[in-house]
């Protein structure tokens, strides 16, 4: 599933501040795949990740 | 369909007839299960090194070293200051789902990583960023670097050895008598207490909201009456119930974080819709649980997860207590036999990977302590069944359930502790034997009325709370109640017994290190009669014994002086007394674990039968033997080891050995003054992990036959290897022969049993009748290995073909072929009893 998306970022906005959010990331380690996310400010974002939910 | 299902189970059946217990595993699981079991990143050390891929997680130091290094942290109490650190790593380290998972909650930031504690040991922060295996990710190093100087006057390690003596800090060091001490080892022990916290935090937070508002009354009320005493009381307690509650608020925060990344997955990524609502069903059991207290059986495990894992943050546990048949049996009663919500094999699935996220875990422990447990992440006993409080036998269909998902998974840790009972159902004893023959090495079968006996003897516990007893270690028990629930272990500051019968030989030199390290207790080839000889032994045990205890009394003076937010936040009595952890202390839990202890017993007796009853040698002939390590003196070397030995039922040695536990119990435990107010002295507890393999070179030669660099005998009262020639019988006999109610906390006994002749019901029926013999002598534990050489050689050599072997090493479990050599061969060079 979704393995297009590995080394991917977008970032989730958090409803009730939407200069915080998540970052969440796509991960194919040598055993597993996962999803992994971490909280961060909006501003801190490098440039190119994408906001929000991916076009499906 | 039908016939396609038929070869399924021809096939199965085919690899348990053939014994080949890892590869039916493997078929017999579900793909989910399958998945994951591969899936999972083991964090067993091989030796001392992780296995290749492991790192260490940098956000513990990194974000640890944010919140110690501001002004409040220099003015608030520690265990405030520690919560603050606990909330920022709940709040912002990363978390993750793995696929396919409807369990989610792990210690570190990624799925490869141990979570990095680091205010343990500074030693141990050194020795992880320096690791030759590069543990800690090159981008981080700077950051980890200024953290790592930041916490070191914070460490545990830091604040004890300011108040130990230079004699203390040698010996810790240089494990030459102790094998370390807890604030070298960053590790300690615990007990839960699930039937408190499992109401859920929230309500947890509203008691300790009570007790603030009390206390904000008696200190801030303008107008009110001054009272110094109630003044005093409160501001005792409320930083205490503050710290309580920030990390409790935290954890909530934390499992929310894991619901929204649940819900994100669901909503934007994921297509398959199957998947779409287990995302969704992980998201609604993580916005409930730990808040609140669990509805089903999934949410019951899901909150367990989240609260050992934060736990596991605030310090590695050196085990993981848990009783789940008890614990969870409430919600998989109503679930799966009344309500029917979800089937007996939905609810294996669960336990399943209930257990494989307990896997993954792995202890953040120093060197030393990863050699002990070589092969296994833990190790973690979980106790199953055993008699309630009432005195009625508690066993359930969830004791079978997860004794049969423990065969599919095959993982090192959790291990079992099977509270055994002669009256106890069969079915679950069989199950418990199905295990054994799985060649999983567990459970480990306890005898409960006399651990219950020797709780009470020990501890002072009420005999209601002594049957609440769980695995706290490897083999010792604590209760699990209000007043029992003890927050650690001191074992730490463990030691080598048979150290004493070395330095009695040598009047308290020690050979291997070249230190005067013991009392003078008399130059052996003056003492004329044995007696003199074994109250030297005495003397030297109570000396190492005494210094043990000693540190480990400094060393919890210094533990409550931190506290512990999340384990005072989970006892009912600190949430109720605003004290932490480390201040209660109504039923102390108190011993020193004994390594490697039975080769000086056996010394002990092969020098009282050549030295002083047939005269055959004298002591400056043996001291030249042993000091030459018996080079050339093979013949002599053979004599001594043909001397009477433990196990054999041979009064000789065991009448020897028996009175020198006694002496030990009331000359060198009882008088040690520990701090449980109900408890008496502090106990030896004989097992030795894998202590025996690495104290081979620690312990030079004997009048055993042992030379220096020889493996020990392991267990705590095993046989030593090929020395019990005289049957299964034999060594039950002289087992039986010490009192385990009372002349020891708990002691290990290893028995390797002949696969070949447990097949079947015939099988079962032989080791059944066996273990109603050990019981009848009032042994309190036994453990088994039922793996053949063949199998067991045969991996040695491709060791790929037998990733999930799994072998019983001494206290815990392990992948055979993580193992280094010298502790795989020890378990090849076990005896094989045929019963």
């Amino acid at each position: 599933m979704a393995d297009q998306y590995e080394g991917e970022k977008w970032f989730f906005p958090f409803e009730d501040d939407p200069e915080k959010g998540d970052l969440v990331e796509r991960v194919i380690d040598a055993r597993c795949a996962y999803w992994t996310s971490k909280p961060m400010n909006k501003s801190d974002l490098a440039a190119g990740i994408k906001i929000g939910a991916p076009v499906k | 369909m039908a016939t396609i299902k038929k070869d399924k189970e021809a096939e199965l059946q085919e690899l348990l007839d053939k014994r080949q217990y890892w590869w039916w595993a493997e078929q017999a699981r579900s793909p989910r299960i399958d998945y994951l079991r591969k899936a999972v990143w083991s964090k067993a050390p091989k030796g001392s090194a992780y296995l290749p891929g492991t790192k260490i997680c940098e956000y513990g130091p990194i974000m640890y070293a944010e919140v110690f290094d501001t002004y409040d942290a220099k003015l608030e109490p520690y265990m405030v200051t520690w919560s603050k650190a606990l909330a920022k790593v709940n709040d912002e380290m990363p978390c993750f789902i793995v696929d396919q998972a409807r369990l989610v909650g792990y210690c570190g930031s990624a799925p490869h990583k141990l979570f990095w504690v680091p205010n343990g040991a500074y030693g141990l922060n050194e020795d992880f960023f320096n690791d030759k295996d590069d543990l800690v990710d090159e981008e981080a190093r700077p950051e980890v670097a200024k953290a790592m100087e930041i916490l070191k006057p914070y460490t545990q390690q830091a604040l004890t050895e300011r108040l130990l003596d230079k004699r203390m800090k040698i010996m810790a060091r240089t494990s030459q008598t102790y094998t370390g001490a807890q604030h070298l080892e960053n590790s300690a022990y615990c007990t839960s207490q699930w039937t408190y916290y499992n109401k859920g935090y929230n309500a947890i937070i509203a008691e300790i909201d009570e007790h603030l508002k009390k206390g904000n009354e008696v200190l801030y009320k303008l107008g009110g009456l001054p009272d110094f005493d109630q003044e005093y009381h409160y501001l005792q307690r409320m930083d205490n119930w503050k710290a309580m509650k920030t990390t409790l608020e935290s954890e909530i925060r934390y499992a929310k974080r894991l619901a929204r990344l649940a819900r994100i997955i669901a909503e934007n990524f994921e297509t398959d819709p199957q998947r779409k609502q287990e995302l969704m069903d992980i998201s609604e059991r993580c916005e409930w649980c730990p808040a609140n207290r669990p509805r089903n059986f999934a949410e019951a495990l899901q909150f367990e997860i989240i609260q050992t894992q934060c736990r596991k943050r605030e310090k590695p546990d050196g085990t993981w207590p848990s009783h789940p048949d008890w614990w969870f049996w409430e919600w998989y009663e109503q679930d799966v036999m009344k309500d029917k919500t979800i089937t007996r094999d939905d609810a294996k699935e669960y336990v399943c990977e209930y257990l494989i996220r307990a896997f993954e875990y792995g202890n953040c422990r120093e060197r030393q302590a990863r050699t002990l447990t070589t092969g296994d992440p833990g190790p973690y006993v979980w106790t199953l069944g055993g008699m309630a409080p009432d005195g009625k036998l508690t066993y359930n269909d969830l004791t079978n359930l997860i004794l049969e998902s423990a065969r599919l998974v095959r993982v090192v840790s959790p291990t079992y502790a099977l509270r055994y009972n002669k009256d106890m159902p069969k079915d679950v004893l069989k199950n418990a034997f199905e295990c054994i023959r799985h060649g999983l090495g567990y459970p480990n079968i306890r005898n409960d009325q006399i651990l219950i006996q020797s709780q009470m003897f020990w501890s002072g516990s009420p005999l209601e709370d002594a049957r609440t007893w769980t695995a706290q270690a490897c083999i010792v028990p604590c209760p699990e109640t209000k007043n029992g629930c003890l927050p650690a272990r001191y074992s730490a500051s463990a030691l080598l017994g048979t150290k004493a019968v070395e330095l009695a030989i040598w009047n308290g030199f020690n050979p291997v290190f070249n230190m005067q390290i013991g009392p003078k207790t008399g130059d052996v080839s003056e003492m004329k009669t044995f007696d003199e000889f074994f109250e030297a032994i005495l003397t030297q045990f109570k000396a190492i014994h005494w210094q043990a205890a000693k540190m480990r009394n400094i060393g919890r003076y210094v533990e409550e002086y931190m506290g512990k937010p999340h384990l005072s936040a989970t006892y009912e009595r600190c949430v109720e007394s605003g004290l932490n952890c480390f201040q209660t202390r109504e039923y102390g839990n108190n011993w020193i674990s004994t390594y490697v202890w039975m080769d000086g017993m056996d010394s002990m007796v092969a020098a009282k039968k050549m030295i002083y009853d047939d005269k055959k040698y004298n002591w400056d002939q043996v001291k030249e033997m042993l000091e030459k390590n018996w080079e050339g003196y093979e013949k002599e070397r053979m004599e001594f080891v043909h001397t009477p030995k433990w196990g054999n039922d041979d009064p000789y040695a065991d009448d020897l050995i028996v009175k020198m536990h006694e002496r030990i119990r009331d000359d060198v435990c009882l008088p040690c003054g520990d701090w449980g107010t109900n408890s008496q002295g502090c106990p030896t507890a004989p097992q030795c992990v894998a202590a025996h393999t690495r104290a081979g070179i620690l312990i030079g030669a004997l009048p055993n036959g042992r030379r220096l660099g020889d493996t020990c005998y392991d267990g705590g009262c095993s046989p030593g290897y090929g020395f019990d020639v005289k049957g299964p019988t034999a060594v039950l006999q002289s087992v039986g022969k010490l009192t385990h109610e009372n002349m020891f906390r708990a002691n290990l006994l290893n028995q390797r049993i002949s696969p070949a002749q447990l097949v079947g019901d015939k099988g079962f029926d032989l080791w059944e009748s066996y273990i109603r013999t050990w019981c009848d002598l009032g042994i309190n534990h036994v453990q088994f290995n039922c793996v053949d050489n063949e199998t067991l050689l045969a991996a040695q050599k491709e060791p790929e073909d037998y990733v999930e072997l799994v072998v019983r090493v001494a206290g815990y479990s392990a992948n055979f072929t993580t193992l280094n050599k010298r502790t795989q061969d020890s378990i090849i060079a076990r005896t094989i009893q045929e019963i």
